[in-house]
């Protein structure tokens, strides 16, 4: 971990040069987190690890698994379809999310309250309840297309196709990026736009140049979150989309279930999870020096 | 209390341990002597098998069954390899009995099993038949009223017939034999099948078709009219019909295909599975069955008392055997991987 961060920034995690007593802290939060770590050891990591191990050594050991998608003439098509569509899925939410998270950092209390329930009402429900509400909605003859029809549009069924599967996903995502968003414009100091005012910047340009950039480290990772997220989600797909639109979830599945190929479905899986490490890797990269600078300014 | 980093280490260590030896112990149920294990597709089906098979066994033998499910291949193949077999009976296609036989399904004890009840050509060395079903060319008589469909090439005419298809989840259970029929393949000539024929023949229907994912759904779509025509298994046609859906079977070309009963490889309760088996193959618990789930019985002769709806469903009566094509499961066992993978990269494509 960096030790870098100057002493100005409390909030980073405590990542500060440890005295004695941070020794000590540390001994006994290890025991804090000893459940979670023993349970992600165990139900996490060592399934991953014989996944992964699996996709180099099945059938034959080897890179064979992961030349053969470059060539079955399917999964690349599929990682790309799937890419597209968890990155326009991530966008979606994004746009809409983001005046949502803001006007919740403008209202009282109580009007804030109300805002997030709205936010969270959707996440307590099911989420089969909630797929299965979009399959009535756009099936054929459902309100989907009676409404389309009604406007010109006639015939268009969502249900089985790639943009459904987008609608509802976009739907199912929207907390997983209101709410970083809102918790990291909440620490946005709000004097700074008046500061900018009182040197001359009209409101639009004080939003663009100071606030805009404050709220990139809650826009990477409510985008980083839902764009993972979106990559591996598989009960949307598999109940939404159809065998001719696949997304790679469904492929896995289908290699598992069907074809007991554990080896290709890993290697599918191995992709999925190199993706998320790189995205990680990059929000990382992109968002540290900006947090910094919004910690900073928090906590004056 | 003050900890060093050492005895922290070694406690994390020993939690691990524990951790791993009750993860270890999960999922190893205690199988008990006279227990067997059935599984099945799930409910309602496997409730079907439990009062047609379990309940006059236990009645019989005294010896209790277990039921779970749904049979998951891929289950199968991690409990094999694990060595916790927790399953004795499994229900699964004849193209996976072959497929698997030997491998992660054992080989069946003829002396304890009779392989004279079953029709020539399906009894493997791992499976004999547990039921037969078919695929059955339904249309919506209502739609269709004027100028009904008459034989298994319209269901592939789009011009002649526009409208919605469905087709079945599983590829091995007909739709590449019915594309051949359609496409004049003799009955006798159809395996091995010709597969660039057959998909070039499923082309011009693929975007008016809905792929099922579950036969629930397909039975679903029937009955909300979602589709106008399908190739549908009988046991869901008759649900469907039973809904209410307004559909008609065509009697052109019926593909049978049936469902085998296996035992995993190192089953618990191995020589019990094979009575099991044994009992299931006579002609009263599979008459019942077929009434049950409206299915077919083993063997011919075997004569159920279906009600009218499953008579409509039915093409083993005289006047619509003729349209009746029995599967090769030994072909599919050879080749279901394979097929698999075309039809997958075909859809996806």
């Amino acid at each position: 971990m960096t030790t870098t961060t100057t002493t100005t920034v409390p909030a980073a995690g405590g990542r500060g040069t440890p005295g004695r007593r941070g020794v000590r802290l540390r001994a006994r939060a290890a025991w804090l987190v000893l459940p979670a770590t023993a349970l992600l050891l165990v139900f996490f990591f060592y399934p991953i690890a014989t996944i992964v191990w699996r996709s180099f050594t099945e059938p034959r050991t080897g890179l064979g698994n992961y030349t053969a998608l470059l060539h079955d003439g399917v999964s690349v098509k599929v990682l790309v379809r799937t890419l597209v569509t968890a990155l326009i899925v991530a966008a979606s939410t994004l746009v809409i999310a983001y005046p949502y998270a803001y006007a919740m950092t403008r209202v009282g209390a109580r009007a804030r309250g109300v805002l997030t329930m709205i936010v969270l009402l959707p996440f307590w429900t099911s989420l089969m309840a909630r797929n299965f509400a979009w399959y009535m909605l756009e099936q054929r003859g459902g309100p989907i297309e009676r409404l389309l029809g009604a406007v010109g549009f006639d015939g268009v069924v969502l249900l089985g196709t790639v943009p459904g599967v987008t609608l509802a996903m976009v739907q199912v995502m929207l907390p997983f990026m209101v709410l970083p968003l809102y918790s990291g414009m909440e620490g946005i100091d709000r004097r700074l736009l008046d500061a900018a005012g009182s040197l001359g910047a009209p409101r639009w340009r004080a939003f663009a140049r100071v606030y805009l950039p404050l709220s990139v480290p809650g826009v990477l990772s409510g985008f980083s979150l839902v764009f993972i997220m979106t990559l591996g989600f598989y009960i949307t797909p598999a109940l939404l989309g159809s065998p001719q639109q696949s997304l790679v979830s469904q492929v896995i599945g289908e290699r598992v279930n069907r074809l007991l190929d554990f080896g290709g479905a890993g290697a599918l899986g191995g992709v999925l999870l190199a993706v998320t490490l790189v995205v990680l890797f990059a929000v990382s990269r992109v968002a540290r020096p900006a947090r910094a600078l919004g910690g900073a300014v928090g906590h004056e | 209390m003050r900890l060093r980093t050492g005895t922290t280490t070694k406690a994390m260590a020993a939690g691990l341990a524990v951790t791993a030896v009750a993860a270890c112990t999960i999922g190893n149920p205690a199988s008990t002597r006279d227990t067997l294990t059935f599984v099945s597709t799930g409910s309602p089906f496997q409730d079907y098998q439990k009062k047609a098979w379990q309940q006059p066994f236990t009645a019989r033998t005294g010896l209790k069954v277990r039921n779970d499910g749904p049979v998951d291949e891929a289950r199968l193949r991690t409990m094999v390899e694990a060595r916790k077999v927790s399953w004795d009976v499994v229900d699964t296609s004849a193209a996976a009995a072959e497929q698997y036989c030997g491998k992660y399904v054992e080989r069946l004890d003829f002396s304890v099993i009779d392989q004279s009840v079953f029709p020539k050509g399906t009894v493997g060395r791992c499976g004999v038949p547990a039921y037969f079903y078919s695929l059955v060319f339904m249309y919506d008589k209502e739609k269709y009223a004027k100028d009904p469909p008459t034989t298994i090439a319209d269901f592939f005419d789009v011009k002649k017939y526009p409208g919605r298809r469905i087709v079945p989840p599983e590829i091995a259970v007909g739709l590449l034999e019915a594309a051949l029929l359609a496409d004049g393949v003799p009955k006798e000539g159809l395996y091995p099948l010709d597969l660039d024929r057959a998909f070039r023949r499923l082309e011009p229907i693929k975007r008016v078709t809905t792929f099922a994912k579950t036969y629930g759904q397909m039975q679903q779509m029937l009955v909300d009219r979602q589709v106008d025509m399908g190739l549908v298994l009988s046991a869901r046609a008759y649900q469907a019909l039973k809904a209410g859906a307004p559909f008609q079977p065509v009697w052109d070309r019926t593909i049978v295909n049936w469902d085998d009963l296996v035992v995993p490889k190192d089953a618990p309760n191995k020589e019990k599975a094979m009575r099991f088996i044994a009992f299931a193959s006579q002609a009263e618990p599979s008459a019942r069955l077929a009434e049950l789930a409206s299915v077919q019985p083993i063997n011919e002769g075997i004569e159920p008392r279906y009600d009218r709806i499953q008579q409509t469903v039915n093409p083993f009566t005289p006047a619509r055997r003729h349209s009746i094509v029995r599967a090769d499961a030994a072909w599919w066992g050879r080749n279901f991987d394979q097929v698999t993978k075309r039809y997958t990269a075909w859809l996806a494509g």
